[in-house]
């Protein structure tokens, strides 16, 4: 597969959650770069181009790329630096660069380096070695980012390399500073301080994007050690898919007690959140249980509601439709114990049925689980398919009622775990 | 190089929590705006559903010009027997005239569509102040640059 037919990128004019247009994605960033967009406004483009099928899946999502899988590329490979003081940032940055000139010597004077224009730098790495177009291409970009990144001891932004991730365009003004997104040359970049440098992202300037005279060998070595690095992180997830197979997890992961305990880190929150949604949904939790479960912690890392219900709305649907592809059938109806008296496994028993039919022996047991009120009622609430067990719709509603005529001293209130 | 020990990005930290609360500035309480002509542009308009589950067209606006400037305006249609004649006249004026266009993005990426408004202030029953827009009339329509690199869309003729 080569990278001619690749041109297709996602541009969206305006805030970020503005509608996704389809552009040539070369030709527009390069446009932009050499300042011939007169448009104050903000702008983004999708870090990664794609081939024709984006088209379809454009026109079939009513304009949304979000949710598609297909094969991918990409030119410069962008190492997002964000830091709240912009020193730091800066003093980063300048550790990147150093770190990719002595890597990468062919390179050198010729690594595009992005003030974002608010507190971040953008360091391009352009993949001159031109590798070929494939479905995780934004896996092994990621893998070598994050490798340049750990050699020169800098944290980066890991959230950029998700497939529909959109980069703010250069030249455009960022809404928060009204400072542009300016390219420093490395001149600038070594000797501007902070403040210097906010001065130059005033105005917008056409001064292009350097390309590469040479094609570094040490960096196509290292594609495909990343490569080869992407591959075996994806062998070692399916295979633990394939171990759990159809069985759900008998312990949380730990991105999800994390986000629960401890919350996450700016870059993260997104994927974490959509990750937990789906990882719910996998275990068979319906929808309003996991928007229960996840609305409040989702806020709490200081994402917008808006957000926070798309990226839960996203793990959902992702989930379903893995379901779906899969075709794993949804956990089994659990089956009366076979002995009475046998302590309860608090995580996976089933419940006897006549527990169903004792409203308060059953909200002690999930309160004991330490389920809380608005929780458990709305997983009783939820459509009656989509529920762990296979519960008798009358069972549900009476409890259901139950709960919802318990008195307010004998709730079980608070965040839902 | 080492693939296999990434370093996490620090948190945001000192950007954010209780520590800045003392400094913070106090959000202004929300308040419509007064009654008058106001130029502004078209935000965004999407299929939407009232609050009796009926479908709805919902068109926002922010006033570009003057001390209300940034402030943002909704107007809302809605599509039952006696008044889909008039919806579909008012939105036909922002070429909206299929209910293809109506579940689209809208306006069209790169696309800035400025209005002027004809704003009324009406007092509820529960007796809120709340902005009603009484007259839209599409004053510009301006494509950025950037459309120039817009693919065609599927089913549209020639290519690039």
């Amino acid at each position: 597969m080569t990278a001619d037919p690749f041109t297709v990128g996602a541009f969206v004019c305006g805030p970020p959650h503005s509608p996704r247009a389809l552009v040539r994605h070369g030709g527009l960033l390069v446009a932009y770069a050499d300042g011939l967009i007169d448009d104050p406004r903000e702008a983004y483009l999708s870090h990664f181009a794609f081939g024709p099928d984006l088209e379809d899946h454009h026109a079939a999502s009513r304009g949304s790329v979000a949710g598609f899988a297909g094969p991918c590329w990409c030119r410069w490979l962008v190492l997002d630096i964000d830091r709240p003081d912009p020193a730091v940032a800066l003093a980063d940055a300048r550790r990147l660069v150093v770190f990719v000139h002595q890597r990468y010597p062919d390179l050198e004077g010729d690594v595009p380096v992005y003030f974002s224009g608010n507190k971040g730098y953008h360091v391009l790495l352009e993949l001159a070695h031109l590798p070929p177009p494939s479905a995780g291409f934004h896996h092994t970009a990621k893998a070598l980012a994050e490798a340049v990144a750990a050699g020169a001891g800098v944290g980066i932004d890991p959230s950029v390399y998700d497939l529909a991730h959109i980069i703010r365009l250069p030249n455009t003004r960022h809404p928060k500073t009204g400072l542009h997104k300016r390219r420093l040359d490395s001149d600038a970049l070594f000797r501007l301080d902070a403040e210097g440098i906010r001065e130059h992202a005033r105005y917008p300037a056409g001064d292009g994007i350097p390309t590469a005279r040479q094609v570094p060998e040490e960096l196509a070595l290292d594609w495909g050690e990343a490569e080869r690095h992407a591959g075996r992180t994806a062998e070692v997830w399916a295979e633990r898919r394939a171990e759990r197979g159809e069985v759900p997890d008998l312990r949380a992961p730990k991105f999800f007690l994390d986000l629960l305990r401890f919350g996450v880190g700016e870059g993260e929150r997104h994927a974490t959140l959509f990750r937990a949604a789906a990882w719910l949904t996998e275990q068979g939790a319906p929808p309003p249980l996991v928007l229960a479960l996840l609305t409040e912690p989702g806020r709490d890392v200081g994402l917008t509601p808006k957000d926070v219900e798309r990226q839960i709305g996203c793990g959902i649907d992702h989930a379903r439709r893995h379901r779906a592809e899969v075709g794993v059938p949804r956990p089994p109806a659990p089956t009366p114990p076979a002995t009475a008296g046998k302590p309860v496994d608090t995580h996976r028993s089933p419940e006897p049925p006549s527990m169903w039919n004792d409203p308060e022996a059953f909200y002690s047991l999930m309160t004991g689980r330490g389920w809380k009120w608005p929780a458990v009622l709305l997983w009783l609430n939820a459509p009656p398919t989509a529920g762990f067990f296979a519960v008798p719709a009358d069972h549900r509603k009476r409890a259901a009622d139950h709960l919802t005529r318990l008195p307010a001293c004998e709730r079980s209130e608070g965040g839902p775990v | 190089m080492n693939f296999n020990d990434a370093i996490p990005k620090p948190a945001a930290g000192s950007g954010s929590g209780i520590a800045n609360f003392d400094t913070a500035q106090a959000a202004p309480e929300f308040l419509p705006v007064p009654p008058g002509i106001y130029a502004a542009r078209v935000l965004n308009g999407e299929y939407t559903a009232t609050k009796a589950g009926a479908d709805a067209y919902r068109m926002r606006f922010e006033v570009t010009e003057g001390e209300q400037t940034g402030k943002t305006l909704v107007r809302t249609w809605t599509f039952g027997p006696k008044a889909i004649g008039y919806t579909k006249r008012d939105l036909s004026a922002f070429g909206l005239a299929t209910s293809t266009q109506l579940l689209s993005p809208f306006p069209e990426p790169g696309r800035d569509i400025f209005v002027r408004l004809v704003v009324a202030l009406q007092r509820g029953d529960d007796g809120i102040e709340r902005n009603d827009i009484k007259r839209i009339d599409v004053v510009q329509v301006k494509d950025s640059p950037a459309t120039a690199f817009l693919l065609p869309k599927k089913g549209e003729g020639g290519g690039q």
